[in-house]
């Protein structure tokens, strides 16, 4: 097979790359930690938050390590492997436990480990007195585990592993709180949604096994890679045909795993989750593994002319679907979450029209303003002894000024407020897509990026702004208590910097990673450009010409929408709306009120999620419960009733006939046996002598 | 010498024949526990018997062989058995088979 050899540059530092290696195994060792030791010795338990941030911490230095050890970027052809040891190897099939660094690998390591680390010390403060504090963390550990083999991984076996990885650490932390119904209820539906999508992924990897042979990256989009359009004519007629197949089951994979429609139902209810688990893993890292996957497997994805633009019409649907019915949710940690899988959407879109720098982008900041956000409403909760409802809380700006200013900076770079850093991240997917064969989709992201705005501030300016009242909730760490005056409920209250201090990093992040990272020369294109995820020449040009005008083209077409005039429009756009979200919800809203109320059915639709969970009830849990109920009268009529009662008696009787042989003493079977020998002694010397 | 050639290989198998056969029939027919046991034993030595005759006879060390191995296990296996039988009989206060009965059908 192919090596990389040819591709190394001088500058690499190998070294430095290598140590790649260690990035899983230092929560793998946290996970031992917590999993065995701290389980087992309780006094140690206190120490479980240290060990597991330092193990996170040190993940985040190693990947800075190893990007610092791909040296001069501008200078590197594909990506590097660092190879760990064999893993699998069945004839002509291997898949090695290898890692393929290239700059989207580090791109995505930094997110998942800094943010991580950033989430797990947050996390120490807000989960303080929580009895299952090295559960907690253990859990954790095992998802960092599980999303960096995802992200480094050389082949599709080693990604999925990793995707099924950071699936059942979703499963388990959203059930964190196993005696709630509603919990466990939510870690199945999560669980259970995913399988739907994890099945295409499956098949659409043994898919690739079939058609190629391999599963390795390097293989099959190196220099010489299999997935080419120039091979694939080579190929017989089945396999040309299961090819146009493989990126559509892949896509259900990623539409499952990032929430898209129609499998986005398990996202918002994953919220019952520790907050902290809702920023790390449902917000800021493992619902991207989707876009991850895409960028990453681009050129399988460019195989079938239609798999890209199905990303991209879903992406852009799922944004203004999961807008529109964040607009109208009561829930704080549920409208971040209808929030994400709009985001997520314009990921989808972006990569969907090729415009794969824009999704990495957002994908980047979005994962610093989303855990912003979603750990500020931890901070809300936390206060208001987990109060999440609208309604029942309002300007607790005065008493929780930091918290406000810190959310009020999520909720900027959210709603794309000019020069933060999702202003820069979305309307670069937004201009891509405008100026793509699908300008539509385009519009309506900048639909969709003005109900942002709107559904942002709605919430920002219910929660702090406006005369101060609120209802305590009874709910002390996901557990309902009966003594609501304990320390952690004593009223609205600012939060240690313990837990602050890692939301002012997160925040500046998504202030200044705009500014500081974006644009044509910044750190993060040359990062994506020379990534498996950029959109080289055999892109071509079905993506439209958005590709094409990125890299400084000038035959605009005539629909050509300039890179300033979106963010003019959607920037202006996002100020209008949030001056407009700032007059209903902070001076009128009993304005606000009586229009939701005049609007009536809209709201009623917004409000009850366009009856997504209603609808998959009725086509799918009844009819599968009813199905339950069929097989468990089969079982107690026909097998119970009827089986039972005929077929039953037949060894009854032959025991019955049986039973006086057995006397119960002894000389009466050494006779018995004596008798059996007896009589095979003589057929045996009737057959041998006679 | 000449007595020992003259006695051939079917006397020692009869022997060791009508040693099994008693054996059995008293396992059969007595009751009294440590009886029977001595039954066993004594069927053993007819099987025992007829080994070393077949080993003489073929010149083949293996039956003989066979034998101590026999004799061991029915050592092992007499301490084993005794000690059953002592605990039986504290329990039942009888040496009788038929106080054993319990797991007829």
């Amino acid at each position: 097979m192919f090596t990389l050899a040819e591709t190394i540059m001088p500058q690499i530092d190998q070294s430095l790359v290598d140590l790649a290696r260690w990035i899983p195994a230092l929560p793998a060792l946290a996970l031992l930690i917590n999993g065995v030791v701290f389980a087992a010795l309780k006094p140690l338990r206190k120490l479980s938050a240290a060990v597991t941030i330092a193990a996170l911490a040190g993940s985040f230095v190693l990947s800075v390590l190893v990007m610092l050890g791909l040296g001069d970027i501008s200078q590197l052809h594909g990506g590097i492997t660092v190879h760990c040891f064999e893993w699998i190897s069945i004839g002509d099939f291997t898949a090695n436990f290898a890692f393929f660094i290239d700059p989207l690998t580090c791109v995505m390591l930094l997110v998942v480990t800094g943010v991580g680390t950033l989430i797990a010390i947050y996390a120490s403060g807000y989960m303080a007195g929580d009895p299952g504090y090295y559960r907690f963390f253990a859990y954790i550990a095992l998802f960092i585990v599980a999303m960096t083999l995802l992200v480094l991984g050389d082949n599709l076996l080693l990604l999925f592993l990793g995707w099924e990885g950071v699936g059942l650490s979703s499963y388990l932390l959203i059930g964190y709180y196993y005696r709630k119904l509603s919990a466990r209820d939510a870690a199945k539906k999560a669980f259970i949604v995913n399988r739907v999508g994890d099945f295409g992924f499956a098949l659409g990897l043994m898919g690739v096994f079939l058609v190629f042979g391999i599963i390795g990256y390097e293989g099959l989009m190196g220099h010489h890679g299999l997935a080419d359009a120039e091979h694939i004519a080579t190929l017989p007629a089945w396999k040309q045909n299961l090819v146009l197949w493989i990126p559509f089951l892949l896509m259900l994979g990623a539409f499952g795993k990032s929430a898209q429609l129609p499998l986005h139902v398990w996202l918002p209810d994953a919220m019952e989750g520790p907050t902290p688990v809702s920023a790390l893993i449902h917000a800021a890292t493992m619902v991207t593994a989707g876009v991850y996957m895409i960028a990453r497997l681009l050129p399988i994805f460019q195989l079938s002319e239609y798999a890209l633009p199905t990303v991209a019409i879903v992406g852009g649907v799922t944004a203004i679907f999961a807008a529109t019915i964040a607009l109208c949710q009561f829930d704080i940690k549920r409208i971040w979450a209808y929030s994400t899988v709009s985001q997520l959407g314009y990921m989808f879109l972006g990569v969907g029209v090729a415009a794969t720098y824009g999704a990495v982008f957002h994908l980047f900041t979005h994962a610093f303003f989303k855990a912003l956000l979603f750990l500020t409403a931890g901070s809300v909760m936390h206060a208001l002894a987990g109060q999440l409802d609208l309604r029942r809380m309002s300007g607790l700006g005065k008493k929780m000024p930091i918290t406000a200013g810190l959310m009020l900076i999520g909720c900027l770079a959210l709603a794309g407020f000019p020069f933060t850093a999702g202003y820069f991240s979305k309307d670069e997917i937004l201009y891509q897509a405008i100026n793509s064969e699908f300008g539509w989709l385009g519009w309506i992201g900048v639909l969709t990026a003005l109900l942002t705005a709107f559904y942002t501030f709605r919430l920002w300016f219910r929660v702090f702004m406006g005369e101060t009242k609120y209802e305590m909730s009874n709910e002390h760490h996901g557990y309902a208590v009966d003594h609501p005056l304990d320390d952690h409920a004593h009223g609205p209250h600012e939060m240690s910097w313990l837990m602050n201090g890692p939301l002012v990093v997160l925040a500046v992040g998504a202030l200044v990673f705009g500014v500081w990272l974006g644009g044509k020369e910044g750190w993060m294109m040359q990062m994506v450009e020379h990534s498996s995820a950029a959109v080289t020449s055999h892109a071509s040009h079905d993506a439209g010409h958005g590709a094409a005008a990125s890299h400084g083209d000038d035959h605009h077409g005539p629909g050509y929408v300039s890179h300033g005039m979106v963010g003019a429009i959607s920037g202006g756009g996002a100020v209008v709306m949030i001056v407009l979200a700032g007059f209903f919800f902070w001076k009128r809203r009993d304005l606000a009120e009586s229009i939701a109320a005049k609007l009536g059915p809209i709201t009623k639709i917004f409000e009850n999620k366009y009856y997504v969970d209603e609808a998959y009830r009725f086509a799918i849990v009844l009819p599968l419960r009813a199905l339950g109920w069929f097989f468990y009268l089969f079982d107690r009529v026909i097998i119970d009733g009827v089986v039972l009662g005929s077929i039953s008696w037949a060894p009854r009787i032959a025991g019955a006939l049986q039973k006086p042989g057995q006397n119960g003493l002894l000389q009466g079977y050494a006779l018995l046996m004596a008798l059996g020998i007896i009589a095979v002694l003589a057929v045996v010397v009737y057959a041998v002598v006679l | 010498m000449e007595t020992i050639d003259a006695i051939t290989l079917n006397h020692y198998l009869l022997t060791g024949a009508a040693l099994f056969t008693l054996g059995m029939i008293g396992f059969v027919a007595r009751r009294n526990l440590i009886v029977i046991f001595l039954c066993t034993e004594m069927m053993f030595q007819g099987i025992v018997l007829t080994l070393v005759a077949f080993s003489r006879y073929h010149g083949n060390f293996d039956g003989q062989a066979f034998v101590i191995f026999v004799l061991t296990i029915a050592a092992a296996e007499a301490a084993l058995a005794l000690g059953l039988v002592v605990y039986l009989y504290r329990r039942k206060n009888t040496l009788d088979a038929e106080a054993w009965s319990d797991m007829k059908g």
